[in-house]
């Protein structure tokens, strides 16, 4: 909050590219009234609802630990009797949290003043998928962003391995448009990445388009994928401290 | 005049020594630019692939923005984003002081200096989909129409410079707020959807984002002959205002500037 002007900034482009993809959806929609198999409500319902699940599955703090292996300032961490990991999810829960309040936030206005036809899920058993899918996508991203991290102990040229998995990530996690309107090819490669769970999955099971078993089986391939990329991130935490040097302290 | 031609030769040369040792940076940087503009037209086909215009523009309009958007952002980028980047953290660390003691312009030290090649890599993209897509489409398109479509591409880039520039004087007087370039990458995005988008908008929003629109539909309705006289003058004014706005709300920041026991 010291740097609140900065916050609102932030939070301004954050509302304005939300926006921009709003209003993009919604002329493509006035000319048609399904598209793609999805209704325009199913649309602006996936796109404001990909506002709040973004900061809430993606918001992180892990992009810290890259640098602070490149600088050094890692050590300070590695003498102290804490888990780095577990430091990182008390800092992420956190992130998240101040996050979440001020996209519900925003979205609330948002409805208020568009007044866009919005799906409510009222559906127990769906509601109680999305959040298991949400959690997955929670846990995938958090290891995932971590391994890219952890890049830096062995080079210090981070961000560009970064940066790529971003647009990567935005293409093929669902941020702009659901994952199923690509062509077949497409999709089919983007159900093989993890990037689907973090965003599409989760908002295809709130809008109750998959069946039981699509939802049980997606979460299934979530939860390995969510494993696998925990397991990977703790074989390279320990090869990388093996070769940490700290350098730049 | 001259003398400032020679110095940004001479800053060229030392940005490609800086490429040059950096390499695998450069390589990474160029690979991410590229997927960020073969990324932005996957988008836009396939958002216009069920449907014939959107807010009156038609597909191939659209891919001729993003085009053109590709074009400007590589030219920009490569130019003044980085440059952009620099002057919060100059004025935070009290950095500005060195620039300022240069017995050059200190607008020009601040904008000028460091030079991102990597970005280059957007104009071929661009242009090689600007002729893929009039070829396809059997667009022809005169020499005379090429070279205003340059031009007021030049005027745009002019347009995106000052906003870019005005944003980012911000920092010198207001320190803490060093994310404005960060969510200029964001806002100047805006720039490759038609004007008609932001009409949905109130009043008040639209006619803060008016110029941004300017930037790169102007250019493109060249391309289309579908410019009018009064969008020229608008255009034309936008970029003379912003241009003297820019330059003078630098000169009074720089009054107010108070260092950092540098």
């Amino acid at each position: 909050m010291v740097y609140r002007l900065s916050f609102v900034l932030w939070r301004v482009r954050i509302v304005m590219q939300l926006l921009v993809t709003y209003f993009l959806w919604w002329a493509i929609f006035s000319q048609h009234e399904t598209l793609f198999g999805y209704t325009q409500s199913m649309m602006l319902t996936y796109i404001l609802l990909s506002a709040v699940v973004r900061p809430f599955v993606m918001g992180t703090r892990t992009q810290e630990v890259g640098m602070m292996i490149n600088d050094g300032s890692l050590s300070n961490y590695l003498t102290r009797p804490i888990n780095l990991f577990r430091l990182f999810w008390s800092r992420d829960i956190a992130d998240k949290s101040l996050n979440i309040i001020f996209a519900i936030g925003e979205i609330a206005i948002l409805i208020l003043l568009l007044k866009p036809s919005i799906i409510l899920q009222a559906n127990i058993t769906v509601l109680l998928f999305t959040f298991l899918a949400l959690v997955i996508g929670v846990v995938l991203f958090f290891y995932f962003s971590m391994l890219l991290s952890l890049l830096g102990f062995w080079t210090s040229e981070i961000w560009g391995p970064r940066f790529l998995s971003f647009i990567l990530v935005e293409f093929f996690g669902g941020m702009l448009f659901p994952l199923d309107i690509l062509p077949e090819s497409l999709f089919r490669v983007s159900t093989l990445l993890p990037f689907s769970y973090f965003i599409y999955f989760p908002l295809k099971v709130y809008l109750g388009q998959l069946s039981v078993i699509s939802m049980i089986s997606g979460l299934g391939v979530g939860l390995v994928w969510a494993l696998g990329l925990k397991l990977l991130t703790e074989l390279l935490w320990r090869r990388g401290l093996m070769v940490y040097s700290s350098e730049g302290k | 005049m001259k003398a400032y031609l020679k110095i940004y030769k001479m800053l060229l040369k030392i940005n490609f020594s800086s490429l040059v040792m950096y390499r695998s940076n450069f390589i990474n940087s160029t690979l991410s630019s590229m997927a960020w503009a073969v990324f932005n037209f996957v988008g836009i086909i396939i958002l216009t692939s069920r449907v014939s215009t959107v807010f009156g523009w038609k597909r191939e309009e659209l891919i001729v923005l993003t085009a053109s958007f590709t074009i400007l952002t590589g030219i920009f980028h490569m130019l003044f984003s980085k440059n952009f980047e620099r002057i919060p953290k100059l004025a935070n660390s009290g950095d500005l002081d060195r620039i300022l003691l240069y017995p050059i312009d200190s607008q020009f030290s601040v904008s000028f200096w460091e030079i991102h090649y990597s970005h280059l890599i957007r104009i071929p993209v661009g242009i090689g989909i600007l002729f893929y897509l009039f070829g396809l489409l059997k667009i022809s398109i005169t020499w005379q129409q090429i070279i205003m479509f340059m031009f007021f591409l030049v005027v745009g880039l002019i347009i995106q410079y000052c906003i870019w520039f005005l944003a980012t004087t911000i920092t010198v007087r207001l320190t803490r707020l060093s994310n404005i370039p960060e969510v200029l990458y964001s806002v100047t995005g805006i720039a490759r959807y038609p004007r008609e988008l932001f009409r949905q908008l109130t009043d008040y929003v639209f006619i803060f984002l008016l110029p941004l629109t300017l930037i790169i539909v102007t250019p493109v309705k060249v391309l289309f002959n579908q410019l009018t006289l009064s969008e020229i003058f608008l255009f034309f004014g936008v970029a003379i205002s912003f241009l003297y706005i820019s330059r003078k709300f630098w000169k009074y920041s720089l009054r107010y500037y108070t260092s950092a026991s540098s």
